[in-house]
């Protein structure tokens, strides 16, 4: 990473200027001052921290925090490579009618979205009707489980694995699987031996993009889930709305971000992001 | 490495079902030649060569490879090596892993592999760069390794799609030398795709030349540059005068305006039309000659282009626009606006079909 930072700031400084200034208004400053709130509120010390790390309840909202969206990821890759792939390899009509599906579920807001699937999954939805139609009663409870928000979650955050994976394959010549065949490789052998290594890029984008968004999901999992899928936003906006606990809150929120950057930067040592953008 | 032969036979393909890419090509192909598609873009020599590597369905007739039909064997399975006009490197993989890659899937053991690897990589002379990416060689490296990955298995036969398209003109005259020794080395059946005449003059021991997806001729280079079959042939295979008349008697033909010519050929049927191929190096030009006769006529020069090696004189004679080539002399002097009288062997004047 260094390297790459390091061959960005050899340009033009003067040309970085506004990005810069707008980042330190806009981002360095507020998170300064939360990174001060949680040392300082309401008392100056480490107090807010001992608090967080010594309750159960807490540090399990955020192991399961990471978990789901671990889980999310997972499932959003498995469903968005297959779409992505079809689109990208076959293009025509059918490809451009899959993109243009993925991209007007991108452009609808996460909260209509959240809503939608309340209305589909509820014990009056389709999903209900059909299965007490097959004859499923009483029917199972899916609204308010962890299967619900977890599976919303994957729905909400396709469109941008898709997008992303979309973005690599669509430069992955054609030739090449052409060539894999020609050098005696069956279509299996070629897509794990060619494609596949050759989408990575993609897909590490893709995961790190919902990983991180997933992190920070509130409203889906609040509305959509069972109580004890409560995940760590969900935890910070509690503390703040209900117990008007700012230093708390801070404290939670500068956990999330040390926890997130770490895990990234284990990630980056062992998969080379670096490589893989090269 | 066993060469192998190959046979179309009435061979068609059509994207579109309208128009044929690929018109009825009947070809039969030697073990251990070395022929070349020549022409125009769009003559359906891609089309051709992916049939054969079965990357592309024939709409109709049967490619037989050693004798056996092979429409219904994919791919992977046909063994023939391949080098694309873009290389198609897999970039993710050294120049080693490339070149091992064919070997990798047919389960190899290490040490042959190993072994093979370094013999395909000394062959092209790259020997050195095995630890490399694609990406870090250059162009003639790249199509080097191609070649490597394209023989490394064996293939008895190798399909190159204009392999040196992107190279310049220095490195394209190496690579034909080096393609030329490889193809003697193993003895391999190779097929050329090239829109590039001298090319295919230099490297084929036959050329297939196609046109509008069909093959208008196929031959030695010598009977397809000296006796080409068609107009389009004559014309597409190096410089060309192409010259309408009527036959008369003992080989003679009659030019409009440009006179009596006489010609190679000894059957023609008096009266009938007759296409005369006269290359612009089979003239001799002469300071003034003795006028218009069945041997020689005149050239009113209107333009003089210099080749370096020879010089190209454009101009009229009798009427009829003429391009007369010569070697380059210094003390030649020949100029724009000139007239000279010019000389031909009657043995080197063709009758195109005939
Ligand atoms: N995949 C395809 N779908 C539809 N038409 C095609 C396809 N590939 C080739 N064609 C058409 O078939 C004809 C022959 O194309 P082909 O690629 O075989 O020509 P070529 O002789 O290789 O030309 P070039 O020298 O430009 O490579 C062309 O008219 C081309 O437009
Ligand atoms: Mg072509």
């Amino acid at each position: 990473m260094g390297s790459s930072v390091s061959r960005l700031l050899r340009g033009p400084a003067v040309l970085y200027l506004p990005a810069a200034l707008f980042l330190l208004v806009f981002f360095l400053v507020p998170l300064f001052n939360v990174a001060w709130m949680s040392f300082t509120e309401p008392d100056t010390g480490v107090g807010n921290y001992i608090a967080f790390f010594s309750s159960s309840f807490d540090v399990g909202v955020l192991l399961n925090t990471f978990k789901t969206a671990a889980i999310v990821t997972l499932t959003s890759l498995i469903f968005a490579y297959p779409v992505a792939y079809v689109a990208a390899r076959y293009g025509g009509a059918f490809g451009s009618f899959l993109l243009i599906v993925v991209t007007l579920s991108f452009w609808t807001s996460f909260l209509v979205r959240t809503y939608a699937w309340m209305v589909i999954l509820g014990v009056k939805g389709p999903i209900t009707a059909a299965l007490v139609m097959l004859g499923w009663s009483p029917p199972p409870q899916i609204l308010f489980t962890t299967f619900a928000s977890t599976f919303a979650m994957t729905h909400l955050l396709m469109p941008f694995m898709i997008l992303t994976l979309y973005a690599v394959m669509r430069r992955i010549d054609a030739t090449y699987m052409r060539a894999a065949a020609g050098l005696g490789a069956k279509p299996l052998k070629a897509f794990t031996s060619i494609y596949l290594p050759l989408s990575l890029p993609g897909i590490a984008n893709g995961s790190v993009l919902v990983f991180i968004t997933c992190l920070g999901f509130y409203v889906t999992p609040v509305l959509l889930g069972s109580p004890r899928d409560k995940m760590i936003a969900g935890r910070i906006g509690d503390e703040i709305e209900q117990m008007l606990n700012f230093g708390g809150a801070s404290a939670m929120a500068m956990v999330l971000l040390v926890a997130t950057l770490g895990l990234f930067a284990l990630y980056s040592r062992f998969f080379g992001l670096d490589k893989l953008w090269k | 490495m066993q060469p192998r032969s190959l046979i179309l036979t009435d061979l068609v393909k059509s994207y579109d079902r309208r128009t044929n890419a690929v018109d009825h090509i009947d070809l039969r192909i030697e073990a251990g030649e070395f022929v070349s598609f020549l022409g125009p873009s769009g003559s359906g020599k891609t089309t051709t060569l992916m049939m054969i590597a079965g990357f592309e369905q024939p709409t109709a007739g049967e490619i037989k490879l050693d004798g056996r039909a092979i429409e219904q064997v994919p791919p992977y399975d046909r063994n023939i090596g391949m080098v694309f006009q873009n290389y198609a490197l897999f970039p993710h993989m050294t120049v080693r892993g490339n070149v091992g890659y064919p070997l990798r899937i047919r389960h190899m053991a290490k040490d042959v592999m190993r072994q093979r690897v370094d013999k395909a990589l000394a062959m092209v002379g790259l020997s050195t760069f095995g630890e490399r990416y694609p990406a870090e060689l250059s162009g003639g490296q790249q199509q080097r390794v191609a070649l490597a990955r394209a023989l490394v298995f064996e293939p008895g036969l190798i399909l190159l799609d204009e392999p040196l398209g992107a190279l310049d003109k220095n490195l394209r005259e190496h690579m034909q030398v080096e393609l030329k020794r490889i193809h003697k080395e193993l003895g391999v059946t190779m097929i050329y795709v090239t829109h590039d005449q001298t090319e295919a003059m230099t490297m084929s021991d036959r050329i297939a030349v196609f046109n509008a997806g069909r093959i208008e001729h196929l031959g030695t280079p010598t009977e397809v540059y000296f006796k080409p079959r068609t107009r389009f042939v004559a014309s597409f295979v190096g410089d060309s005068n192409l010259l309408e008349g009527t036959a008369g008697k003992g080989g003679v033909v009659e030019i409009p305006g440009f006179g009596p010519v006489a010609t190679a050929a000894t059957d023609l049927a008096p009266g009938a039309p007759a296409l005369l191929l006269m290359r612009p190096e089979i003239f001799e030009v002469v300071a003034d000659g003795e006028g218009a006769s069945v041997t020689g006529n005149h050239l009113e020069v209107a333009d003089v282009v210099n080749y370096g090696d020879s010089l190209l004189l454009i101009g009229k004679a009798g009427g009829q626009a003429l391009r007369v080539r010569v070697p380059s002399r210094v003390a030649a002097g020949y100029e724009a606006g000139g007239r000279y009288g010019i000389r031909w062997n009657p043995a080197n004047v063709q009758v195109v079909g005939g």
